[in-house]
């Protein structure tokens, strides 16, 4: 009896777990089948990108490695906005690149309380209709410290999807 | 029919386990030679002896305790039509799993079979984990937009950072201010 | 409705319930018997018993009547008395097959003594108990079930001319065990 109850439970758990199995499979088999047909010169490209990846240290490969699991987590407006950001965020100069990650780079070595009193704030602005987020940014010390330029780059950089709408 | 014979035959011939000529036979000589005769006498006693071992009775309970045994069984009779059933449907989703896996593996295979264009270079393929390289293609090929996802993310705190800044500067001087006071 | 055991086992392979109680009823107390006398323990033949009557149940499906119903039954018991044997004789050197009749040591009974039934009793049963157990087998199924030489040669799995010499044998042993108590005693 008890090994009839335990082959039982070995099928169910096939038919839970298959699904995952064959879905696991099918993302790897499907990576083959696009690895394959892929031409030459893009197989060069990803194996140049491979190698830098593995010379890259651990913490960094983690890094990128957590990035693309977040990324897939969220919402597909917020991918499409990240995506958007990036694209623009592409186009900029060394120099401002620059500029926005020394300013991210402060942020992140605030203390934790300030911190959350950032993701607080913007929690709640975020809660506000569209053109009284914009108002608040333009009343912003940040906005006013911007020169016309920067204006511009975080104008499409925080609102990469409406750049025919109202910005600040 | 000799002696010898007769007195091997002695228990037979009491069981009546012979032919009727042979029973006739041994019962002749039985009654006539005083040595079987005596043999005969004493293996008869002895058997007859057997007669003082009686039958006993088993418990009332026996019963019970078979039938409920016998119950037992028909119970756990239908476990072992579920058995090779359930043994079938592991089989045929092993085979289901492992068919899908070798369709999809001999679709490539078709995949590469008609691309007839040229190989890439042995530098190329050196010191390359072509399989690490497969599981993680998607993220090779936008390496560089995961690398700055978080700093992405981010830009939209910036607007609100100088202003939090700020507000603890200020809070700091005001307190500094009242200690002085 | 026909009810030899052919035809209930017939009935229980349906799955009808009823019969078996009825071959249960008619087997069970010489099945006991059987078993308790070849043990010599009533614990040991209750086992046996609910072993054999649960087996005759499970093989109720594939029983073919090849041979005599009781034949068959006897040959479960058989089967499960001597592997009780070969559990509780394990290590020691004599096996269930050694057919040596032991010798007739004394049984420290005055012969000339009248003996009661039940000392009698004691010195069948003890004398019984110290044949080989195909002998002893063969001596209890002969005696008190009536198997004739080819059942207990089909049950045995040997020839009728051996069950012929091993009857015999047992018995002159059981002679010989038996020899001193006086002729009116039983």
């Amino acid at each position: 009896m008890k090994k009839g109850i335990r082959v039982i439970f070995s099928i169910i758990f096939l038919l839970i777990a298959s699904p995952y199995l064959q879905a696991e499979e099918n993302g790897m088999t499907k990576n083959r089948v696009l690895w394959k047909s892929m031409s030459q010169q893009e197989k060069v490209r990803i194996i140049e990108i491979y190698r830098v990846w593995k010379t890259q240290p651990a913490e960094s490969r983690r890094k990128i490695q957590q990035n693309y699991k977040t990324y897939h987590n969220l919402s597909r407006e917020e991918r499409q906005k990240l995506k958007s950001r990036y694209n623009e965020y592409k186009r900029l100069d060394e120099l401002h690149r620059k500029l926005i990650r020394e300013r991210v780079k402060k942020m992140d070595q605030m203390f934790e309380d300030r911190r959350n009193m950032i993701l607080e704030r913007y929690g709640s602005m975020q809660k506000k209709p569209r053109e009284e987020q914009i108002k608040m940014i333009e009343k912003s010390l940040f906005w006013k410290r911007l020169n016309e330029r920067e204006r511009e780059i975080f104008k499409k950089l925080l609102f990469p999807q409406q750049e025919n709408n109202r910005t600040p | 029919m000799n002696y010898q014979w007769i007195q091997d035959n002695l228990s037979a011939y009491m069981d009546k386990e012979l032919s009727k000529a042979q029973i006739l036979e041994i019962g002749a000589h039985v009654r006539n030679c005083a040595g079987c005769g005596v043999e005969y006498a004493r293996m008869s006693r002895a058997w007859d002896a057997l007669n003082l071992w009686k039958e006993i009775e088993p418990r009332p309970d026996l019963r019970k305790k078979i039938m409920h045994a016998v119950q037992e069984e028909k119970r756990t009779q239908w476990f072992r039509i579920m058995l090779p059933a359930a043994a079938v449907l592991l089989v045929a989703m092993s085979i289901y799993i492992y068919v899908g896996f070798f369709h999809a593996r001999s679709g490539q295979d078709m995949a590469v079979q008609t691309e007839g264009t040229a190989v890439l270079t042995e530098h190329d393929l050196q010191n390359v984990n072509e399989d690490e390289i497969i599981t993680h293609l998607e993220l090779l090929q936008e390496k560089d937009f995961y690398d700055t996802l978080d700093t992405l993310e981010k830009i939209d705190y910036l607007p609100l950072v100088e202003e939090v800044m700020q507000n603890i500067d200020e809070e700091q001087r005001s307190s500094l201010e009242c200690s002085f006071v | 409705m026909d009810d030899t055991d052919i035809a209930l086992m017939a009935r229980i392979k349906e799955g009808d319930l009823e019969a078996y109680e009825k071959l249960l009823d008619r087997h069970q107390r010489p099945v006991f018997n059987t078993a308790y006398k070849f043990l010599n323990d009533e614990a040991d033949a209750e086992d046996i018993t609910q072993e054999v009557f649960v087996r005759v149940y499970k093989a109720a499906g594939t029983y073919r009547p090849q041979a005599k119903f009781t034949t068959w039954l006897y040959t479960i018991v058989k089967n499960l008395c001597f592997n009780a044997i070969r559990k509780k004789q394990s290590g020691r050197l004599l096996s269930i097959e050694d057919e040596t009749v032991p010798e007739m040591a004394s049984l420290g009974d005055d012969p000339s003594e009248m003996l009661s039934r039940e000392q009698v009793k004691r010195r069948v049963i003890r004398a019984v108990n110290n044949l080989p157990h195909n002998l002893r087998l063969a001596i209890i199924l002969q005696k008190f079930h009536g198997f004739s030489y080819e059942e207990i040669a089909q049950l045995l799995g040997c020839s009728q001319n051996a069950v012929k010499l091993r009857v015999h044998r047992a018995k002159q042993y059981l002679a010989e065990a038996l020899e001193p108590l006086k002729e009116e005693t039983y």
